[in-house]
Parts: C-alpha cells; structure tokens; sequence
C-alpha cells in the first residue's frame, strides 16, 4: 500500500503526456487559401475528419471534404466576410472555428515577392533531379512541433485543477452531510 | 465516446439531461457521510484515468473505469459519472455542457452492465470483474453508435466496434488487475468484500 501515492504520481505525470481528445482548430490565412490544421488537444492529428465550410446564416455548405493525413485541409473563400469551418471525426469530437476574411486578403501580391511560385514540372528525359523548395505549408507543416512544453504544462495544471475541484466539491458534500446527520 | 454539443438535437439533449437527473438523483440519495470521500476520491480517478488516450483507427479513444465505478458503487455510479463528465466539460471542453446529460446516460448504462455481472452469483470473480470492465466500455460504445445511426451521424456501428473492442478488452484486463490488486492489498478499501479462501483456492 505505500507504493499506492507513487503509482498514483506515476498516472499522473503519464496522464501529463498523453492527449485528451477535444479538438482544437489552427487556422491560418495564406491567400488565396485559408488553412485548417485540425488536432485532438495534445496535438495529434485529426486524420480523414470531415470537414464542412459554411456561410453564417446560409443553410447549404459551401464545400464539404476530409482532412489530409496531417489533419490539414484547406479552402479558398471567394468573398469577404465571415467564414464558419466544423471539423468532425465521426466519432462524436467536433471542433468549429468561424473565421473573419477581410478585404486584404483578396489585394493582389506585391510585385517583388510572389506569393505562389509555379515551378514548371522537370523534364521527362532530364538525367538531374531539380530541387523543388518547399511551399509555406510544407514548411509550417514541417516546423510545427507534436506538443509544445507550455501546452503539457497547461494540460497538467488542468488535469490538477479538475481533480482538486471535484475533491473539493466532495468534501464540501461530505461536511454537509455529516452536519445534517449529526 | 463523448458526443459533442451541436451532434444531437436541442431536445434530444433536454430529454436526455431530464432522465440523467432521475439517475443522478436515485443514484445519490440518502448517501452516508462515509460514502461519499470514496465516492470523490474514485471520481478525481476517472477523471484522471479518462485523460489516458490511445490513438486507434485515425480516432482517439480513453479508459473510463465504468465497470469498475458499476462493480463498487452500483447504482451510485451515476452521480460519480455525472461529476465526472461534468467537470471534463468544464475543464477540458469534452463533451459540452448541454451534451452532460446524454453522456451520463450513455456512459452510466456501462455502470449498471458492470453492477449487473457483479451480481451474478455462478462466475468466479476475476471472470466477473473481466466483464465488468469489458460491457463498461462495450455497453456505451453500442448506445453511443445506436444513437449516432438513428440520427445518420457517423461512422457506422461496424467502425465504434473496430475501434472500441480493443478499448473494452484493455478496460476488462485493467479491472482486473484493479480487483486482484485491492482484493489482496486491502479487501475493504473498494467496498468489496474480500474473496473467499474457498473461491481463491
């Protein structure tokens, strides 16, 4: 019974680690797209979710598809305004983001610095492979970390807020009762 | 298993939350005072134990100790659940608060399978515990898929088995060594009594 409170320390420093699976959306605007980077909270990620685009105030979607294997998708707003995205694993987790497309997004990019570059396919007969640098996204999606240290931290505070409340509200419960009874 | 807020129907989850408050209340009647620290410190467990994940099948899926919370409490699981998700939603945003109530049913009905094979009276008790813990995740993974195929939501019945036989499984085996390990360390910690010399031999 005394290695009881080191087991129960050792749950809870492996709880701190593992993911809990609300879904939290990452949105960024990257014209002409906007990007979805849907993850359970620990970061791990939504992986052939269904995603819906919409218009607030509009019934029907205006594009319906699934996230990538990274848990990426993306769309390409036609106007400004606000735009409502719902992600939904099918599993009962769902996560909605509404985004706001402002008029900037749809100027044009400045000269010097494009903001798609075409890169023309290499030859079929070329004997030397060219070096395709990678897009904004293949970058972020390179240089997103799996779970950042102050996420863990986070969740650990939480992990100890919610079991200390529900302890608390116990012990307030418990006080009661015993008064009445006695 | 939680189902999200926005999945159901407003007055699904209205219905819902009315009958999850008959449970809580029949469940949390009358408690002694000496009940109810076991009953808090089991549901700072769950709500520990809930936030353990395992990636299956591109989906995300926990234990929940529901057998095991059926197979000591009983009926008084309820209450213990509804804290529990509660505070999930609060904290952690599962679920959603107007979603509390159909997942205390839904997770709760896992309970009342695991209390109902404890109280079989022929199985020796590990097989019971087994199961309790088996039907505590299976139980809800069945109801759960039910619900989401009335409402054409979801990945089939087919898909919440693959994906959670394999939870129910991992959940029966942990009740087990959950049961064996109190049973031999301290018989009356759980409430449960301890086994008979006959039934271990």
């Amino acid at each position: 019974m005394k290695k009881a409170p080191v087991l129960l320390l050792s749950l809870c420093c492996l709880c701190s680690l593992l993911s809990a699976h609300g879904v939290k959306l990452k949105v960024s605007q990257q014209p002409p797209c906007v990007v979805v980077e849907a993850a359970y909270h620990a970061g791990r990620a939504l992986v052939g979710a269904d995603v819906t685009v919409s218009r607030p105030g509009e019934p029907k979607a205006f594009q319906k598809g699934r996230t990538d294997v990274n848990g990426f998708f993306l769309f390409r707003p036609h106007e400004a305004g606000q735009w409502q995205v719902m992600i939904d694993d099918g599993m009962g987790h769902r996560g909605k983001s509404t985004i706001e497309v402002t008029a900037d997004f749809f100027a044009p990019p400045r000269q010097e610095e494009p903001a798609v570059k075409t890169v023309d396919p290499p030859a079929v007969n070329a004997g030397a492979v060219d070096k395709v640098e990678p897009g904004p996204l293949e970058a972020e999606k390179k240089k997103t970390p799996p779970v950042s240290s102050s996420e863990i931290c986070c969740y650990l505070l939480k992990i100890v807020l919610g079991a200390g409340l529900i302890l608390v509200v116990t012990f307030v419960l418990h006080r009661l009762v015993k008064k009445q009874g006695g | 298993m939680h189902i999200a807020d926005g999945i159901l129907p407003v007055e699904v989850s209205i219905a819902a939350a009315a009958v999850a408050v008959g449970a809580v209340y029949l469940g949390g009647r009358n408690p002694k005072p000496e009940e109810i620290p076991r009953m808090g410190v089991f549901a700072a467990g769950l709500f520990i134990v809930s936030l353990i994940h395992f990636p299956i099948a591109g989906t995300s899926v926990h234990l929940g100790l529901y057998g095991m919370a059926g197979l000591i409490f009983g009926i008084r699981a309820f209450p213990i659940i509804f804290v529990n998700l509660l505070f999930q939603s609060l904290v952690f945003q599962h679920g959603g608060l107007l979603s509390v109530g159909v997942n205390t049913l839904t997770m709760g009905s896992g309970a009342l399978a695991g209390w109902l094979v404890w109280k079989l009276p022929v199985i020796d008790r590990r097989i019971k515990s087994f199961f309790c813990g088996f039907l505590g995740i299976l139980v809800p993974a069945v109801l759960v898929a039910s619900v989401f195929i009335l409402l054409s939501y979801g990945r089939g019945m087919a898909f919440m088995l693959t994906v959670y036989l394999p939870t129910a499984v991992i959940e029966g085996l942990l009740t087990v060594v959950i049961y064996s390990y109190f049973n031999k360390a301290k018989p009356g910690l759980l409430g449960i009594a301890p086994l008979e010399e006959k039934e271990k031999k």
